[in-house]
């Protein structure tokens, strides 16, 4: 073969030696082992609970037999579903350190030095992390072609969705990795990204729906839907497969001009990215690290525009009160608050102008909704409070004072519940409002919220503070928070209700379990206290509750999770000493 | 004032610290050398009470520091090789905090603070933001950091690196006026010829062992070097050595560019001696030099290169 063309052929000139560093460390990383490790098991996991119900339900072998290719088709579905959103949230949080991670080492002005560009540095790092990614779906391949001898299932179908698939995560990726060239905490890259995908995938839509249905085609609608969002893309591709018909206008080359519309819009986003990740190099080497954020303060211009203020009260508390609470990017979380809070008005006033602001599934919805934004942050903010001392390194230093443990515990507590409670404003807003308005939420209804949202938090900063005590970096902290949450509330559940069907025996405690999940209670508080008139009845999965007897079980689950929470904490404090110097 | 008994911390498999013992007297001054990994730093962050040691004692003016670590804490300032700051505090404001951290009287503060502040000379500073300091006045601040609770003991982790010239020399200035003070020292630091001029006492650390400890006087006698005198001569100095090279006072003679280095055979220097063997023996001499130890050649001999 030509140089030349082996040059282009073997994509070095794309991906540079980085593409090459990147594979070589990540193998080096047992974290990465781990990943595919908990990938494949999560996944026979799941297959196993669908399998039992589909075709293991007590009946003979023929109707078994018989079932085998309905079972087949769900667990390709499922396959493909946890495949489509696994992948999407790994390549978010993979790409967070992309940029950002060569900025938080000093290295980015290093590789500038070098004739290594920015077109290989930004692709070097995408590409070595999808290709982590595509090997995850690789490792589920296999099953998927055992699952297809059940029949029922074309091949197609699977080449279709693994491409939506893959070029969904090339967009989220990019996306990371966009957003890792302007934040220096990764965290603060997962959640912009995650909520930026939020808003793009799940409120874009749901806006346009609404706005849309009065004056067009619901149709025209969810075609065009099926071209730029994923989402609607893989809905469509399987309801069109499984019951053709049911999408009339799908055609055979649908999901090609969709992957075709999502790689052009991470192209965009890559090319955007190499533009600017020269600049970000830049201001690293003419200023550190520190110079690559453009409001800093350089030593030329004292910040004489705030006062000095005295330390009052315990020192780490009062540090932790002194900090502004949305940071030097205030302008920008303003700014766009404002801009969702028009749509969000705009919704408002749709389900009023419906009559539907007295049904309790608007306010279920909209509960559901604010309880996920106050969670994300309660997640995240107490898992930074110590791994920021840590990563500023002056963990050591304030641990050489005489602050007692405990003070610092109570510190870095009170300050995390400072910068949550702002994430609950627009649920506890909501409760109070169509509280208040008479005949809407009950308010034992929102009594309860109210507790709920307690044990919430003190649960999730007891937690966040511990993982932050074990970790050295602010992102592991923040994905174990996110972890531990997703093990309690979804994958015990789940196996609680796996292991039951196996033993065939009654569910009740898997239901009364899941009836101690914060977001089920607030969503079936919501249910039981809409409207007023209904009286407030409690029906949750298991838990039938009347009256007051609701406050009394919320008020134990409430104890329950604070205990929990503060358990943490304490073993946080015991923690503070050992390793410090990580 | 500080007393290390069989000291020893090990990682895993790793010894840091092998059986350390080491006494540093009040007021004084000590210089910690050693190689990179040779356990300077986990001596000091034991010292410190950051670290808990495998086995053995230490005490800071009379206390263990595992066992009365908050004590210990108020006596102790410990500046580590990193300057551990807060992103969004001035000057003052950072200051105050650690005022308040060892809980010091809130009227007092003030007072302590603008003390501390003159003391290293960040006045001027003290409104700008702490992450806006350059390097060398961040380290400043350290030193103002570790002496805002006034305590008896300073453990100062090579408070120098990364400091241009000057303000190496506004440093060692601050610490002879530390030492003034009656402050007790340890020091570490990679720049040694700076601390040969202002330490009482030196050890010099390897693989977790203290290899030497004593004054500088005392190193130079333990090495066994003879003091070395440099000589210049007019002409050719092949002719000087050949007549000081038959003398049995004289222990050796080399040239070096044209000069000639002499030790003599006592150790001792008598450089009247030698100025009369080379002028009767005819050779017109330029300078004689004594030539003193440095602790840079001492720390390269008794090391000997294990260097890790």
């Amino acid at each position: 073969m030509h140089p030349t063309m082996r040059h282009i052929l073997g994509g070095f000139w794309l991906t540079g030696p980085i593409f090459d560093k990147e594979l070589r460390v990540s193998s080096r990383r047992r974290r990465n082992y781990l990943l595919r490790v908990g990938y494949i098991a999560l996944l026979a996991l799941l297959l196993s609970v669908v399998w039992d119900s589909t075709v293991v339900s007590g009946y003979s072998d023929a109707y078994s037999v018989s079932r085998m290719a309905r079972a087949g088709q769900e667990m390709v579905g499922l396959i493909v579903w946890f495949q489509f959103v696994t992948c999407q949230l790994l390549a978010i949080v993979m790409l967070s350190t992309a940029i950002s991670g060569e900025v938080y080492h000093r290295t980015l002005g290093v590789l500038m030095t070098t004739p290594i560009n920015s077109l290989q540095i930004v692709f070097g790092k995408l590409f070595s992390k999808l290709l982590q990614l595509i090997l995850l779906l690789a490792i589920s391949l296999p099953l998927l072609a055992i699952i297809r001898v059940f029949g029922g299932i074309p091949w197609g179908f699977v080449v279709q969705a693994l491409t939506i698939t893959l070029s969904a995560t090339v967009f989220v990726g990019a996306l990371s990795l966009f957003y890792s060239i302007y934040l220096r905490r990764s965290y603060v890259v997962i959640i912009v990204a995650l909520i930026t995908v939020g808003v793009l995938y799940l409120f874009i839509p749901a806006f346009a729906a609404l706005v849309v249905q009065s004056f067009t085609n619901y149709r025209n609608f969810e075609q065009f839907f099926s071209y730029v969002n994923p989402f609607f893309a893989l809905v469509f591709l399987q309801q069109y497969t499984f019951s053709p018909g049911s999408v009339p206008w799908q055609g055979g080359h649908h999901w090609l001009v969709h992957c075709g519309i999502m790689l052009a819009a991470s192209a965009a986003l890559l090319a955007w990215s190499v533009a600017r990740v020269r600049l970000a190099a830049l201001k690293q080497i003419a200023g550190g690290a520190a110079a690559a954020q453009p409001s800093k303060k350089t030593s030329a211009e004292p910040a004489l525009s705030r006062p000095i203020e005295s330390v009052h009260g315990c020192p780490i508390r009062w540090k932790e009160f002194r900090s502004p609470l949305l940071g030097r990017y205030r302008w920008l979380v303003l700014s766009m608050s404002l801009l969702l809070l028009i749509p969000l008005l705009i919704v408002y006033g749709y389900v009023g102008a419906e009559g539907h602001l007295d049904d309790e599934f608007s306010h279920m919805a909209f509960v559901a909704v604010y309880m996920g934004l106050g969670m994300l942050f309660t997640v995240v903010i107490p898992a930074t409070g110590i791994t920021s001392e840590k990563e500023s390194q002056s963990w050591p230093v304030l641990l050489g004072t005489t602050i007692g443990d405990g003070a610092i515990l109570m510190g870095k507590f009170w300050g995390a519940l400072r910068r949550c409670l702002w994430a609950w404003v627009p649920l506890l807003a909501h409760v109070l409002i169509f509280t208040l308005w008479p005949g809407i939420i009950h308010p034992i209804a929102a009594l309860g919220i109210l507790l709920v949202v307690s044990g919430t938090v003190i649960f999730h900063i007891g937690s966040g503070l511990y993982f932050s005590t074990l970790s050295k970096r602010t992102t592991t902290a923040v994905v174990l928070n996110f972890i531990l949450p997703a093990l309690m509330w979804l994958l015990i559940p789940m196996l609680m209700f796996f292991a039951t069907e196996l033993a065939h025996t009654s569910n009740n405690f898997a239901e009364a379990y899941v009836d101690s999940i914060p977001f089920i209670q607030s969503i079936a508080l919501m249910e039981g206290g809409v409207p007023v008139s209904g009286g407030m009845r409690y029906r949750g999965p298991y838990m039938k509750l009347n009256g007051v007897e609701v406050l009394f079980y919320l008020v134990v689950t409430t104890s329950m999770y604070g205990a929990i929470g503060c358990l943490f904490a304490w073993r946080a404090k015991c923690r503070f000493r050992k390793n410090i110097f990580g | 004032m500080i007393e290390i008994k069989q000291l020893t911390k090990q990682y895993g498999s790793l010894t840091a610290l092998d059986h350390l013992d080491l006494t540093i007297k009040e007021g004084d001054i000590f210089g910690y050398i050693g190689p990179n990994g040779a356990g300077k730093t986990t001596t000091m962050r034991v010292l410190a009470t950051l670290l808990d040691p495998t086995s053995g004692q230490a005490f800071i003016d009379g206390l263990d520091v595992t066992k009365k670590g908050n004590e210990v804490r108020c006596r102790v300032g410990y500046m580590p090789d990193f300057m551990g700051v807060y992103d969004d505090l001035k000057v003052f404001e950072y200051l105050e905090f650690f005022a308040a951290a060892f809980k010091i009287d809130r009227k007092k503060r003030q007072g302590i603070v603008e003390g501390v502040l003159e003391l290293t000379d960040l006045t001027s500073k003290k409104h700008f933001t702490v992450d806006s300091l350059s390097r060398g006045m961040q380290q400043r601040l350290g030193l103002a950091r570790v002496l805002i609770h006034d305590p008896k003991v300073l453990i100062l982790d090579e408070p120098a690196s990364g400091l241009d010239p000057r303000a190496r020399i506004e440093v060692r200035e601050l610490l002879l006026e530390l030492k003034r003070m009656g402050k007790t020292i340890m020091i570490s630091s990679h720049i040694l010829s700076e601390l040969e001029e202002i330490c009482d006492q030196i050890g010099i650390i390897e693989r977790g062992k203290l290899v030497f400890d004593g004054t500088m006087d005392e190193i130079r006698k333990h090495m066994g070097v003879h003091s070395r005198i440099k000589v210049e001569v007019i002409g050719d100095p092949q002719r000087a050595l050949d007549v000081l090279s038959p003398m049995p006072q004289i222990g050796s003679v080399t040239i070096e560019q044209r000069a000639l280095t002499v030790t003599f055979s006592d150790g001792q220097e008598n450089n009247g001696f030698l100025a009369k063997a080379l002028v009767q023996g005819g050779i017109d001499i330029v300078s004689i030099e004594p030539q003193k130890l440095k602790l840079d050649d001492a720390f390269l001999e008794l090391t000997k290169g294990i260097v890790n």
